[in-house]
């Protein structure tokens, strides 16, 4: 680092005021340490910066403490000056006087705002945090209580129902069988008819409607068309008697569409499902005919 | 502003020779010559005198050590390793310091001043305040003055402080120079008077 770089730069004045960048710090600290006018310098620079610190702040207290005593003995001083014509020792005073008043003030001042702010936000947080704190207490508290009437209750449960336990009664565990019956709803997948046409007389896929379930499902595969924003399906006799439509059905997940039937919808006979396409263009498109025979047990 | 005589002679790559060669006095010599540097790295960081003292000795402990087990691979830039030694010292410090639970007690333990080192200071500072008054009083103009405090007070930056006070960069060169010329020249003075 030149001497030159160094002075006309105020390299040593802004290291001293840490306004360097890392690079230029390392770099000059490098050099300095082996350089007596850089150390000298610097001796210098902090020497008369902390001196000018100290007039700083000593006529800012000073000035306080005029204003303290009152406004009465600094206009006197003022005016004693005035008569004796030191005008411009009067002005060099209020400017060294004012001066550094007005750069430390407002910086002091803003520093109390943030220290209160600070403290402010700081018991903010404080209270929250204990609020909290005080809630967890409280629901573990309440935990434990509530575990220890549990326990207590299923000890006289079990005190109350031991004995019943060990002789088991048939009759509910056979209602309830029959119930998981009624529950158990058929699924038929119909198979398409292929070929040239359907023949209703000779249905590919049989369906046999339990006596015990009101309601079948019938699941109809579909090969994915991205044409077709819903389906249309038909159910028919084979005397052409239309018994059940509807339009708008989507595919679910597993792209097949699953339909619920009342069972009592089909008596023993042949029936003719057709299945069409929506599309928006196209409106209807047959996608495919299934035939089944409806069968009871 | 004390001045310490060094031997200019000697480079640094002779000094680490030496030194590896087991010469004490070149161990002083190294001590003395980077004495000063050492300390306004770390006092620059370090406020507390107590502890700057301790990195400044451990720095040059380190260092010594080094040099004498070979450690220094460019011995041309022994500047560069001392400084590196007390950085990474004072990173260390201020590491161990935050992994302190309570960094206020470290600040409270820490600047416990001693009662004669803080009278000194006190006077030292009372010296360097009166001689800056002169500086000021000589000053030949309140745009100066206020040049002065601008930049070491209120740390403005130049360029912003030539445009506010209508200065060129050589005008606000010179204020600078001759105040702190005029401030070491009293200085320089009231020590040699004492």
């Amino acid at each position: 680092m030149e001497h030159s770089y160094i002075e006309d730069h105020h390299i040593a004045d802004r290291y001293l005021s840490g306004k360097l960048s890392i690079e230029e710090r390392l770099r000059f600290e490098e050099h300095f340490v082996d350089c007596q006018e850089c150390l000298d310098r610097l001796q210098t620079i902090d020497d008369f910066r902390a001196g000018l610190r100290t007039v700083a702040a000593e006529e800012a207290t000073q000035l306080r403490t005029y204003l303290s005593v009152g406004q009465a003995g600094m206009l006197a001083r003022i005016a004693l000056l005035a008569r004796r014509r030191q005008a411009p020792l009067l002005a060099a005073t209020i400017l060294l006087i004012a001066l550094p008043m007005a750069l430390l003030i407002p910086e002091w001042m803003s520093a109390r705002r943030e220290l209160a702010q600070a403290m402010q936000e700081s018991s903010e947080w404080r209270r929250k945090y204990e609020e909290s704190e005080r809630a967890a207490r409280d629901l573990v508290k309440e935990m434990q209580t509530r575990e220890r009437e549990s326990s207590l209750q299923l000890e006289r449960l079990a005190a109350q129902f031991g004995p019943m336990r060990n002789s088991p009664d048939p009759a509910p565990r056979q209602s309830h069988k029959a119930a998981e019956r009624q529950s158990e709803t058929p699924v038929f997948a119909l198979s398409v008819v292929r070929g040239s046409g359907p023949d209703p007389s000779q249905p590919v896929n049989r369906i046999t409607l339990p006596p015990q379930s009101k309601s079948i499902i019938l699941w109809l595969e579909l090969e994915p068309d991205p044409n077709f924003h819903s389906y249309r399906v038909a159910i028919s006799t084979t005397d052409s008697r239309s018994i059940w439509t509807k339009d708008g059905l989507k595919p679910n997940s597993k792209n097949a569409l699953a339909l619920s039937f009342n069972s009592s919808l089909f008596k023993p006979g042949d029936y003719l499902l057709t299945l069409e396409g929506i599309s928006a263009q196209e409106g209807r498109t047959p996608v495919a005919t299934y035939t089944f025979r409806a069968l009871t047990r | 502003m004390e001045t310490i005589a060094i031997s200019e002679t000697c480079s640094p790559v002779d000094l680490v020779s030496r030194i590896r060669a087991g010469d004490r006095q070149a161990e002083a010599e190294l001590v003395e010559r980077y004495s000063r540097g050492v300390m306004i790295i770390i006092r620059r960081e370090v406020h507390d005198a107590a502890v700057a003292e301790d990195i400044y000795q451990e720095t040059f402990r380190i260092g010594l050590g080094k040099i004498r087990q070979g450690d220094v691979r460019e011995p041309g830039r022994l500047s560069g390793f001392i400084c590196g030694v007390a950085r990474n010292l004072v990173i260390d410090y201020f590491r161990r310091a935050a992994r302190q639970e309570s960094m206020t007690e470290i600040e409270e333990a820490a600047h416990l001043p001693h009662p004669a080192s803080d009278q000194l200071q006190e006077l030292l500072r009372k010296e360097k305040a009166s001689l800056v008054r002169q500086v000021l009083k000589e000053m030949p103009n309140e745009r100066d003055i206020h040049v002065l405090y601008r930049f070491y007070i209120a740390d403005d930056e130049k360029e912003q402080i030539c445009a506010d006070l209508g200065l060129t960069s050589l005008d606000f060169n010179r204020v600078l120079h001759r105040a702190r010329e005029r401030f070491r020249e009293l200085y320089k003075r009231a020590m040699r008077d004492k």
